[in-house]
C-alpha cells in the first residue's frame, strides 16, 4: 500500500468539503427521491396500464359483462385468452407459460358455473382465480387490490343490472358482504412479507446499484483530470507504475462507494424500516455491497481509461449506465421484461447485483447462495480493471 | 565537467509522426542546458525519454554513473502545474516527497528547505488554488526537486508567469545549478534560454542541429558578424551601404562581416555625405537570429 497515493486522495477529498458532505447527503437524497417515486408507482391511482389476461371458462352473461367492464377501464390492457383451448385446470407450468409468453402481469380465470354459483349466494360462490407473479411484488400487490375491488364491483353491478334478468337483486349479498371472491395464486412460488417492505427493499437495491454507477463514473473523471494536469506524468516519473496508480484509485473508489451504499441502506433502515440488521442480512448486504462497489469502481476506471476527455466520459458513461441499468433491472424490474431482455440483462452487472440483494432481503437466502453473484461481480471487476490497465499503459507509451 | 547523461541516436515515432530523429545530446554535471525549438520539435519527447516515461524505438540514453533513470537520479517538472489544487503547499510537498520515497524527518527537512528556497513559507498552509500562477509554478518546481535528484528536467518552467516571477524562477534554478544539480530545461522563449542557461541546444524536427554556449553558436552559425544600428539626425545626401536605410533615411541597419574593416568605412562615408550621427549601436547577434538562421528552411516549408 502506497501511503502517499492514499494521502493525496484522502486530502483532496477532505479539502473539498462539499464533496465530502455530498458523500453522505447524496445517498440520502437519492434514496428518498427514488423511494418516493416507487411509492408513487405503487399507488393504484397513479398506476399505468396493466396487461391482464382473462380466461372465461363460464362464458356466461355475467362473466362477459365483467370482462366488458374490465376492458372499458383505462387501467387495464385486457388480453382475452379464452380462445386458448383451456377447459381444464391449468397446471403450474402452463400458468407460468401463459404469463411469460403473453407478457402479462396476471391472469383472471373465471371458473365454470361462476354465474350460477353467484346466484346461490356469496358464501358458496365460486371464486375468480387471479394467477399472479409475486416475484413482481409491487405490481402483484397493487393489481390484486385493484382487481379484487373492481371485480366485486362489476359483479355486483351485473347482478343488479337488467342485463341479467334471471338473477334477482335479492340474490346479491347485503351491504358489506362480498359478492364474488378473488383467490390469489402465486404462479412462481410464495410471496414475501408486507408490500411496503418489499418495495423499499427492491428500491434500495436498484437505487444503490444505479447510484454507484453514476458515482463511480464521476470518480473516474478524476483520472482524466489528473492526466490533463500532468499529475500522472509526475507520479509515473517518481517510479510508481500505472498499474499501481490505478490499483490505488480502485481501492479508494471502492471504499467510498461502500460507505455511500451503506449510508443509503442505514438511512433506509432508520427511516423506511428496511430490515438491514435482521438475521444474515447485514453480512449478505456487506458482501454484496463490497463486490458491487468493486465492480462499479472498476467500470468507472475502465470508462475513464477509454475516454480522452471528461466530456467524452460524461457522454459515454451516461449512455453505458442508462443502458446497463435499464437492462439490468436498476430502472425497471427485470420481471417485467421479456425473456430476451432478461437474458441480455445478465451481461450487465446490475442484474447480478440486484439478484444478490434480492436473495439477501427478499428470499432470506444464506450467504452461500450469494456465491454466483459475488463470483460474477468480482470477475467483471477484474476484467474491467485488466482492460483499463492495459489501455492506460498503451496510452502512456505513446 | 563530465557528462551525466548522454543520448545517442534517439529515434521515436508516434504513428506517422517522427518525434525524435537520430537525436544526440549530452548533459553535463552541474550545468543548465536549455533545449529550444519550435512547438513539436521534440523537446517534450526528449524530456520524457530521459526520465523513462517513454521507450525509444532505437538509440540509447546512458547515465554516468549507472544506467537507469531511477527516482533519486531524476526529477521531472512537467509543463502543466502538476499539483493538487485543493491541497496546501505543504500537503502537495508531502505527497510528492512521499512518492519519491522521502519519509519522516528527512521529508520535513526537505519541505522546510523547499519552502525557503521558493519563498513560499508564508502561504504554505493555504490551498494552492488560491495562489498566483507564479507561486504555483515555483511549487511545481519544488515538488520536482524535493528528493534532491542529480538531474532536474523542466518542461517550459516559466510558462504563463509574469516577469517578476520568471526572474525569481531563474534565480532558483541558478541556485540549484550552483549546488551541483544538472538542469535540462525546455523553452521556446529564446531570451530565457540566453539568460538562464550555460549551453543551448537547438532542436529541430527531432534532432539537435546546434549545441553550445551562445557565443559559440553565434560564431558557428553566423561567423564573426556584428550588427550595427546607426541613427542620424537627418537623411544623407548619398546612400550608404545599399538598401539598409530606413524609409525616412535616418536609420541604417547593417550586418558587418568584418567590423574592423567595415565600421571605419561606414563612418567615413557618413562624414563625407555630411551626416550627423545621433547614436551608434554595435552588437553580436542574439539567439533569435541564430535560431532563425538555423531553422529558416523549416519556416520556408
Amino acid at each position: 500500500m502506497n501511503r502517499a497515493l492514499m494521502l493525496s486522495l484522502w486530502l483532496s477529498l477532505r479539502r473539498d468539503w462539499l464533496a465530502l458532505v455530498l458523500i453522505f447527503v447524496l445517498p440520502i437524497v437519492f434514496f428518498s427521491i427514488m423511494t418516493a417515486v416507487l411509492e408513487q408507482i405503487s399507488d393504484p391511482n397513479s398506476m399505468s396500464t396493466v396487461r391482464l389476461g382473462v380466461i372465461d371458462h363460464d362464458d356466461s352473461a355475467m362473466t362477459r359483462y365483467i370482462i366488458r367492464q374490465l376492458k372499458a377501464q383505462k387501467d387495464f390492457d385486457v388480453v382475452d385468452l379464452s380462445g386458448d383451448p383451456i377447459d381444464r385446470k391449468l397446471d403450474q407450468q402452463e400458468r407460468a407459460r401463459l404469463l411469460r409468453d403473453n407478457h402479462l402481469t396476471a391472469i383472471a380465470v373465471f371458473p365454470q358455473d361462476f354465474e350460477k354459483s353467484q346466484s346461490t349466494g356469496s358464501k358458496r360462490g365460486r371464486p375468480i382465480e387471479l394467477l399472479e407473479d409475486r416475484a413482481n411484488p409491487i405490481y402483484a400487490g397493487i393489481l390484486a387490490k385493484m382487481l379484487e375491488s373492481g371485480l366485486q364491483g362489476f359483479a355486483q353491478l351485473a347482478l343488479l343490472s337488467a342485463a341479467l334478468p334471471h338473477l334477482s337483486p335479492a340474490d346479491a349479498a347485503g351491504p358489506g358482504t362480498p359478492v364474488v371472491k378473488v383467490e390469489r395464486l402465486d404462479v412462481f412460488g410464495e410471496g414475501f412479507g408486507q408490500e411496503r417492505k418489499i418495495s423499499v427493499a427492491y428500491g434500495a437495491a436498484g437505487n444503490a446499484v444505479l447510484f454507484l454507477l453514476f458515482a463511480m463514473a464521476g470518480s473516474g473523471a478524476t483520472l482524466i483530470e489528473e492526466e490533463e494536469r500532468g499529475v500522472v506524468e509526475r507520479i509515473l516519473a517518481s517510479g510508481v507504475s500505472i498499474r499501481e496508480w490505478l490499483l490505488h484509485k480502485w481501492i479508494f473508489f471502492t471504499l467510498i462507494g461502500t460507505v455511500q451504499v451503506t449510508t443509503m441502506f442505514v438511512w433506509g433502515s432508520l427511516v423506511y424500516h428496511l430490515e438491514l440488521f435482521k438475521g444474515t442480512h447485514l453480512w449478505g448486504f456487506l458482501m454484496m455491497t463490497l463486490a458491487t462497489a468493486l465492480a462499479a469502481a472498476a467500470l468507472g476506471i475502465f470508462l475513464a481509461a477509454l475516454c480522452r476527455s471528461r466530456t467524452q466520459l460524461a457522454g459515454i458513461s451516461t449512455v453505458v449506465i442508462v443502458i446497463m441499468s435499464a437492462l439490468g433491472g436498476s430502472m425497471f424490474p427485470r420481471f417485467l421484461m421479456s425473456a430476451q431482455l432478461k437474458t441480455a440483462g445478465l451481461f450487465t452487472f446490475n442484474a447480478w447485483a440486484l439478484d444478490g440483494y434480492q436473495k439477501v432481503f427478499w428470499y432470506e437466502a444464506g450467504l452461500l447462495a450469494l456465491v454466483p453473484q459475488l463470483a460474477v461481480l468480482l470477475a467483471l471487476a477484474l476484467v474491467f480493471m485488466g482492460i483499463a490497465v492495459a489501455v492506460a499503459q498503451r496510452r502512456a507509451a505513446h | 565537467m563530465g557528462n551525466i547523461v548522454k543520448i545517442e541516436g534517439a529515434y521515436k515515432r508516434y504513428g506517422q509522426i517522427v518525434a525524435l530523429n537520430n537525436l544526440c545530446l549530452e548533459l553535463r554535471e552541474a550545468e543548465c542546458l536549455a533545449l529550444v525549438g519550435r512547438n513539436g520539435a521534440g523537446k517534450t519527447t526528449t524530456v520524457r525519454a530521459i526520465c523513462g516515461l517513454i521507450r525509444l524505438d532505437s538509440g540509447s540514453i546512458d547515465w554516468h554513473p549507472g544506467n537507469a533513470p531511477t527516482t533519486p537520479n531524476c526529477g521531472l517538472v512537467p509543463q502543466e502545474i502538476a499539483l493538487y489544487p485543493l491541497l496546501t503547499g505543504i500537503e502537495n510537498l508531502k505527497v510528492f516527497g512521499g512518492l519519491n520515497s522521502l519519509r519522516g524527518a528527512v521529508l520535513s527537512a526537505r519541505i522546510d528547505w523547499a519552502l525557503d528556497w521558493t519563498g513560499l513559507s508564508g502561504r504554505a498552509n493555504e490551498p494552492i488554488k488560491r495562489w498566483s500562477i507564479g507561486m504555483q509554478r515555483r511549487l511545481n518546481i519544488a515538488c520536482g526537486v524535493l528528493h534532491a535528484p542529480r538531474i532536474v528536467l523542466l518542461d517550459e518552467p516559466t510558462a504563463n508567469v509574469d516577469p517578476e516571477s520568471r526572474q525569481r524562477i531563474w534565480e532558483m534554478l541558478r541556485e540549484l545549478r550552483d549546488s551541483g544539480t544538472s538542469i535540462l530545461l525546455t523553452t521556446h522563449l529564446l531570451s530565457e534560454a540566453e539568460i538562464a542557461s550555460d549551453r543551448i541546444a537547438i532542436i529541430d524536427a527531432g534532432r539537435v542541429i546546434a549545441c553550445g554556449a551562445l557565443r559559440e553558436l553565434v560564431r558557428e552559425t553566423l561567423g564573426l558578424e556584428h550588427r550595427m544600428i546607426l541613427r542620424l539626425a537627418a537623411p544623407l545626401r548619398e546612400p550608404v551601404l545599399d538598401g539598409l536605410c530606413s524609409p525616412d533615411g535616418k536609420r541604417i541597419d547593417a550586418t558587418l562581416h568584418d567590423i574592423l574593416e567595415q565600421l571605419p568605412e561606414v563612418l567615413r562615408t557618413v562624414r563625407r555625405a555630411g551626416g550627423e550621427i545621433e547614436s551608434l549601436e554595435i552588437g553580436v547577434p542574439d539567439l533569435e537570429t541564430v535560431f532563425l538562421e538555423l531553422t529558416k528552411h523549416r519556416a520556408d516549408e
